[in-house]
């Protein structure tokens, strides 16, 4: 079929093997070793067209049963759901532990603090215990310099098996040179911590670490380098019930539902990240909102969720009996692109609660040599 | 891309021979989409008839109508009418000429035909030799199962 004359080089291979969705390219190291270098090297990754296309992550917990544990992974690429590896249970953690999802890890915060990556949730890594173990922080995962860090912010102390709603607990941050947690100050008061990953949305952008009051509208920043938080402000606008703060690639985006006269909406607006200013870029079209959230009962969006990062943004449905329906919005040239995800592949189990985000996936740490994982 | 594509300020005409002896001619500024020629004309003013020594005739026009004609409904209709040969051949060829927007479309075009395929197809179109041992095969597809598998809704 071909003769030497039609071989590319390995430039050009390089180019076309760029444009390819991450399970593709799994399959592609698989072609010959000098495929597999090039795919798992850094620089392919920091070349591939899809690297500003999170996945977003379903991870499905039963009370009873860790086996019927399940993580489910949407690919916005391929336009595909992938059943992953599931995280073993750790030796002696109730199935039920403070288990929160983030930016390429699993995390177990109370009574000890345990990581393990999304993807290959091989083994449990540990760190010493925060000084302040919780459950249901805020967590952030990012990078100062050559490694990276996690920050943790809020949440509900938990003492042994009992739960403390009053303390406003110290933020944490784990330095993997150090070894330890460093303490800084506690989110402002303004904010009561209670259940945070509830009533808190958090987004890491331009060096500080958002908070913003889903339902109170209050936001304020922490400096990751100076280790202080900004003046509590508000940002609310006209008609919204409740929203979610998100950083995209190069904006801050709001995202959330709104009420006027003609009915319910989903809005995003993106907000200045200096004046908190903000001005409505895009909203969810009415058609897409309806096949999520049907029924006419005043609260039938208290299931509504939304994560996002780079140009992509999730709103879903966080419910077990409609299968999770999601749509995703794609910001491109400063223009909203909304599309309907597919559903989720019936071999779903049966969940009590479902732990929701959005992650960038990077072939580097899935294939790459050294999988350390670990932050040494 | 090309955004004047037919201004009467650049009639000059010049042209190409392919490497089976085709002639073209072309305007200039279409010409000068192509950077490799662009470069030969910065370097000789005079020249009139330029050697295209890689690219056939038959991908040499395809190569000059893309120009012509490219804009977002042309590129998406584009990719459809060639084989994965044609297409290697093209890319080869826009690669050669240093045509940027066109290697784009080649790539991503070539990109979407292997999307979905097995590594042993991969392996046909780009004519590769399997150097991985059977062990360390199954152990890379063992180990990354969940990406061999896709879940399709019901």
């Amino acid at each position: 079929m071909t003769t030497e004359i039609t071989d590319l080089s390995l430039d050009l291979i390089e180019f076309i093997l760029s444009h390819l969705p991450i399970p593709t390219l799994i399959q592609a190291s698989t072609v010959c070793k000098l495929w597999h270098t090039i795919i798992s090297s850094s620089s392919f990754s920091s070349n591939h067209k899809h690297k500003h296309k999170p996945w977003f992550f379903l991870h499905g917990i039963h009370n009873i049963s860790s086996k019927n544990n399940q993580s489910f992974a949407f690919d916005p690429s391929s336009n595909s759901w992938f059943l992953l590896p599931t995280p073993q249970q750790p030796l002696h953690y109730p199935n039920n532990t403070s288990f929160i999802g983030t930016s390429s890890f699993f995390f177990i915060t109370a009574p000890n603090f345990l990581y393990t990556p999304i993807i290959n949730p091989l083994v449990w890594y540990s760190t010493p215990p925060l000084n302040f173990p919780r459950i249901n922080p805020l967590l952030g995962v990012f990078n100062d310099d050559c490694s990276f860090k996690f920050i943790v912010v809020g949440g509900v102390r938990f003492i042994g098996n009992l739960v403390d709603i009053e303390d406003r607990l110290d933020v944490e941050i784990y330095d993997p040179l150090l070894g330890s947690w460093d303490l800084a100050p506690p989110l402002p008061a303004d904010f009561r911590s209670g259940n945070s990953s509830s009533s808190l949305s958090s987004a890491l952008f331009k060096g500080k670490f958002y908070v913003f009051g889903i339902y109170s509208c209050f936001v304020s920043s922490f400096d990751l380098k100076l280790c202080v938080w900004s003046d509590v402000k508000i940002v609310r606008p006209i008609g919204v019930v409740f929203s979610f703060m998100i950083a995209c690639r190069e904006r801050l985006i709001l995202a959330g539902v709104c009420n006027s006269p003609s009915g319910s909406s989903f809005n995003l607006w993106e907000v200045d990240e200096k004046s908190m200013d903000f001005y409505e870029i895009g909203v969810m079209p009415h058609d897409l909102l309806c096949s999520l959230f049907d029924g006419d009962e005043d609260d039938k969006f208290a299931s509504l969720k939304c994560v996002g990062l780079g140009d992509l943004i999730y709103v879903f449905n966080e419910d077990y009996h409609r299968m999770y329906p999601a749509c995703v919005c794609e910001i491109r040239n400063g223009k909203c692109y909304w599309r309907r995800v597919p559903q989720l592949p019936s071999l779903m189990n049966k969940f009590h609660k479902v732990v929701s985000f959005c992650s960038n996936v990077s072939l580097h740490s899935i294939l790459g040599e050294g999988q350390h994982h670990g932050l040494h | 891309m090309a955004e004047e594509k037919s201004q009467a300020s650049s009639s000059k005409m010049l042209t190409l021979k392919a490497s089976d002896g085709v002639l073209f001619e072309v305007e200039l500024n279409i010409a000068k989409e192509m950077k490799t020629v662009q470069a030969y004309i910065d370097d000789c003013e005079d020249i009139e008839t330029i050697p295209i020594p890689n690219v056939l005739g038959k991908h040499l026009a395809i190569v000059i109508e893309y120009i012509k004609k490219t804009n977002e409904e042309y590129d998406a209709e584009f990719e459809k009418q060639w084989n994965m040969d044609d297409l290697q051949l093209l890319l080869l060829a826009a690669n050669y000429l240093n045509i940027s927007g066109l290697q784009e479309c080649l790539c991503k075009a070539i990109a979407k035909r292997i999307e979905n395929k097995s590594p042993e197809y991969v392996r046909k179109v780009f004519n590769i030799e399997n150097d991985h041992s059977p062990e360390e095969e199954a152990k890379l597809r063992k180990e990354y199962k969940w990406a061999f598998e896709g879940v399709d809704k019901d």
